[in-house]
């Protein structure tokens, strides 16, 4: 009589649908229980934009030291900029570098390699970040150091650059072989040697401007953008491999 | 939960720090003990994932040490860490909290539950540059617990913590044994006394003792038992011939 009931109360009555089945099993399978919801995970590009956050003031205001200095010269006194926009353009690649290494400098390799995201990413986001920065910036100023200069636009390019790739080059060598203050004082010394060298070298040698040697600039550049792809991808890897032996 | 350590090695040139070590663990607290240059950093290195063995493997139920997910459930504290300059106590909880993977929100509730949780909610917009050796090991313990962590590593944890917060410590400790695996890694051997629920002895580069202790002496005395038991078998040592 009691299974009858049982029965009828069971056809009349349907069971709601089982919710969070998967979770619950979890649970029981691993023997252990949360007391709490495990916390909701932020998306990559989330990550990425608190990363743009955290990065240091003054790596935003030398781009725009740089900007307006090459936009004073340019525009108000309408004088020919690009050579001295060549000359600051490893100031913002010491910047760039500065800030890719600074998870070591500053000894927070270790914790950051033990997160989700993980130091490898960290230094990616970094990198992203820096160079679309570093992109649009040298886009921005280009215009200003053809304003008052008859050269065109690829050859002005070119040498507007190449003194950054060959600090990016230099700074990222330096940052691979030697950690914390030492590198970054190194890089600081290239980035001085590189502005000052591209600078005085157009005046003591102005023939290596001439356009029929335009090509090797052309050359230096794809080996230096070679070179830094190259670097960068030894300091991801060792990012990812964790720590070095010692 | 289950983390499994198999033969895990590290070896360097002509030096073996990890030799083929082995052993399952599951939630508790268990003691790493070991002279220096034992092995046990390294050790721990390598169980975060932040050092890449030689050879073997560590897995938390199934979960490769390379992977993503097995950092997604990771809170370590290592021997010795740094900090941003420009960070408060509150700004380095959130930035780790971040790098964990923590939505906003949960990262603020988190943060500030922690801060008050090590005692630092009263300095927590104060720059670290301007804390004590103390104050900063509190915070680091702090952030290796923001994702509330199933395998929780803390290495030589107690170094600059003053009495006081050291019991608060142990019984912090012991209170997230009861769901998570808690590897600690120490010299202070009254740190895990009365709190591990095992201990594993580490001499150069091997495990010498792994297990419960019972001695009358206590674990100290155990611990310098089991270390001079080895010295006398071992015959040369574990650096490789020339």
């Amino acid at each position: 009589m009691r299974r009858k009931w049982k029965n009828e109360l069971k056809k009349a009555f349907e069971a709601p649908p089982p919710m969070r089945k998967e979770k619950f099993l979890e649970g029981l399978s691993s023997g252990t229980k949360r007391d709490k919801a495990p916390p909701f995970e932020i998306t990559l590009a989330e990550f990425v934009l608190t990363q743009a956050g955290y990065i240091r003031g003054w790596v935003w205001a030398v781009s725009a030291l740089v900007f307006l200095t090459a936009m004073m010269g340019a525009v108000v006194l309408s004088e020919d900029m690009l050579w001295e926009i060549a000359a600051l353009t490893p100031f913002l690649a010491l910047v760039a570098v500065a800030e890719s290494a600074r998870s070591e400098n500053y000894g927070m390799a270790e914790i950051e390699m033990a997160t989700r995201f993980s130091l490898k990413s960290v230094v990616l986001a970094r990198l992203g970040i820096l160079g679309a920065e570093n992109l649009l910036l040298l886009c921005l100023l280009l215009p200003l150091g053809m304003r008052n200069n008859p050269m065109e636009p690829i050859q002005a390019g070119v040498y507007m650059v190449l003194p950054f790739l060959l600090t990016t080059y230099s700074g990222t060598c330096i940052v691979r072989r030697i950690r914390g203050r030492e590198g970054m004082y190194l890089c600081g010394v290239a980035a001085v040697c590189v502005s000052f060298g591209s600078y005085s070298v157009r005046q003591e040698s102005a023939w290596i401007f001439r356009a029929d040697v335009m090509g090797w600039w052309i050359v230096c550049g794809v080996l230096l953008t070679a070179g830094i792809i190259k670097q960068y991808a030894y300091i991801v890897r060792q990012a990812r491999e964790g720590i070095r032996a010692a | 939960m289950e983390l499994v350590i198999d033969r895990l090695t590290k070896q360097y040139k002509n030096k073996i720090a990890v030799d083929r070590v082995c052993t399952v663990l599951h939630p508790g607290v268990y003691g790493l003990l070991g002279e220096n240059g034992a092995g046990k950093t390294t050790l721990m290195r390598m169980v975060c994932g932040i050092l890449r063995p030689t050879g073997g493997t560590v897995t938390l139920d199934g979960i490769d040490v390379e992977e993503e997910a097995y950092r997604a459930v990771l809170g370590y504290l290592p021997q010795d860490f740094g900090y941003y300059p420009e960070f408060s106590a509150t700004d380095f909880l959130l930035y780790i909290a971040a790098l964990k993977g923590l939505a906003k929100q949960e990262a603020k509730n988190k943060t500030q539950e922690l801060l008050e949780f090590v005692g630092l909610q009263e300095v927590r917009r104060k720059k670290i540059r301007t804390f004590s050796g103390g104050m900063k090991q509190r915070l680091g313990i702090a952030q290796a617990l923001l994702n509330e962590p199933q395998l929780l590593l803390l290495d030589e944890p107690t170094a600059g913590l003053d009495p006081k917060e050291r019991v608060r410590f142990r019984k912090l400790i012991e209170a997230v044994g009861k769901k998570s695996i808690v590897l600690l890694s120490t010299h202070i051997v009254s740190d895990i006394e009365h709190i591990a629920d095992g201990v594993m002895i580490m001499k150069k580069g091997r495990f010498v003792y792994q297990g419960q202790w019972e001695e009358e002496g206590g674990l100290e005395e155990f611990y310098l038992k089991k270390i001079e038991e080895e010295r006398e078998n071992e015959p040369y040592g574990n650096t490789l011939p020339l």
